[in-house]
């Protein structure tokens, strides 16, 4: 049926992939029965979540069409080049951040792509230093996530800006890093040997 | 509040048992993977908890940060260490959750110590510490981490 989908149970879905900018993401991520039984119910349950939270529902779609479009467009920006599109296959690159292919999660919240593989955090570093000013005037105190040159947050704890750096880049290296004027130095009065990847 | 009475080693040094495993954060979005047993000095000259590096390899684990160390050789200026994110509870006799998402320094080795730990300050400080030399013997009381999130 055109413009309609169906759902795990065999229920229409209202669809919207005429309207949606590039590949639709059933498409790219190998259709629906890639998806987890519950997938659709879920989903549901989060925009309801999004609206009640916006208390408009105009707004609330306006946020979600943005975030979505955000991330396609990251997608898409290290999809394996010469194919112009993202797609699921296991390529191997050099920076950190981007999406690197696998298999299908086995635990549920498990992001879709495989493991980063870590290249040192010379570029988070950087990106700290340079938003540093900025953070310390704005959010002091709290924990930022950072990959490559995208920053998740501010979050409160340190282990909130693990789950939020997880959820946004996946399993692999973070740079999680709290917002101090001063920067805090380990003492060990033993002689031990730091290790440094 | 667990309360942990530790004997000194055969080198007269307060160690225990500890289980290292994967941070609550990070199990949220992986398969269950077990915990690696290390045997741990109480180290009050450690501002933090130090492990070594095997261990996190073990887990498949990556760094989540870096911190700049200062030990007993590095003079004036601190190295650079791999910060990662880790689960610590008792072993042995005594069980019980320490810490559910702590952030520890990788050391590449320990001195030689016969550990693969040391339990620093971070996870000191949030308790009580009595050393008793005369009997050799260390008291050991902490409160256990506050979980902010559903547990797993």
């Amino acid at each position: 049926m055109s413009g309609t989908e169906h759902d795990a149970s065999g229920g229409p879905v209202p669809s919207d992939r005429d309207a949606w900018p590039g590949p639709h993401p059933d498409e790219a991520l190998g259709g629906e029965a890639s998806l987890p039984p519950d997938f659709e119910d879920n989903l549901t349950e989060l925009i309801d979540t999004a609206e009640n939270l916006a208390g408009d529902q105009v707004a609330a779609w306006g946020a979600i069409k943005a975030e979505v479009e955000r991330r396609i467009a990251h997608w898409q920006e290290w999809a394996p080049s010469g194919t112009g599109e993202p797609t699921r296959e296991g390529v191997e690159h050099d920076r950190p951040g981007q999406n690197t292919g696998g298999v299908m999660p086995t635990h549920p919240g498990a992001p879709t792509q495989a493991r980063r593989q870590f290249v040192g955090f010379d570029l988070e570093v950087a990106t700290y230093v340079r938003l540093k000013p900025e953070l310390l005037s704005r959010f002091p105190g709290k924990f930022v996530v950072i990959v490559g040159d995208e920053v998740e947050g501010p979050v409160e704890t340190f282990r909130e800006a693990l789950r939020a750096g997880y959820r946004r880049f996946g399993l692999g290296p973070l740079f999680v890093k709290q917002i101090l004027t001063v920067e805090p130095v380990v003492e060990v009065t033993r002689d031990i040997v730091p290790c440094r990847s | 509040m667990p309360i942990l009475s530790l004997h000194f080693d055969h080198a007269g040094r307060p160690t225990l048992e500890l289980y290292v495993g994967v941070s609550a954060a990070e199990a949220e979005f992986r398969p269950p993977y077990p915990p690696v047993p290390v045997r741990a000095l109480v180290d009050t000259g450690a501002s933090k908890t130090n492990i070594v590096r095997w261990v996190f390899d073990r887990l498949g684990l990556s760094p989540v940060s870096q911190i700049p160390v200062h030990t007993a050789s590095t003079g004036l200026t601190p190295l650079l260490a791999d910060v990662y994110a880790v689960e610590i509870s008792l072993g042995g006799a005594m069980t019980g959750l320490l810490a559910t998402d702590l952030d520890v320094v990788a050391a590449e080795e320990l001195s030689g110590s016969g550990v693969e730990a040391l339990l620093g300050r971070d996870i000191l400080g949030r308790g009580l510490l009595i050393y008793d030399g005369l009997e050799r013997r260390l008291t050991l009381a902490i409160e256990p981490p506050a979980t902010s999130f559903p547990s797993r």
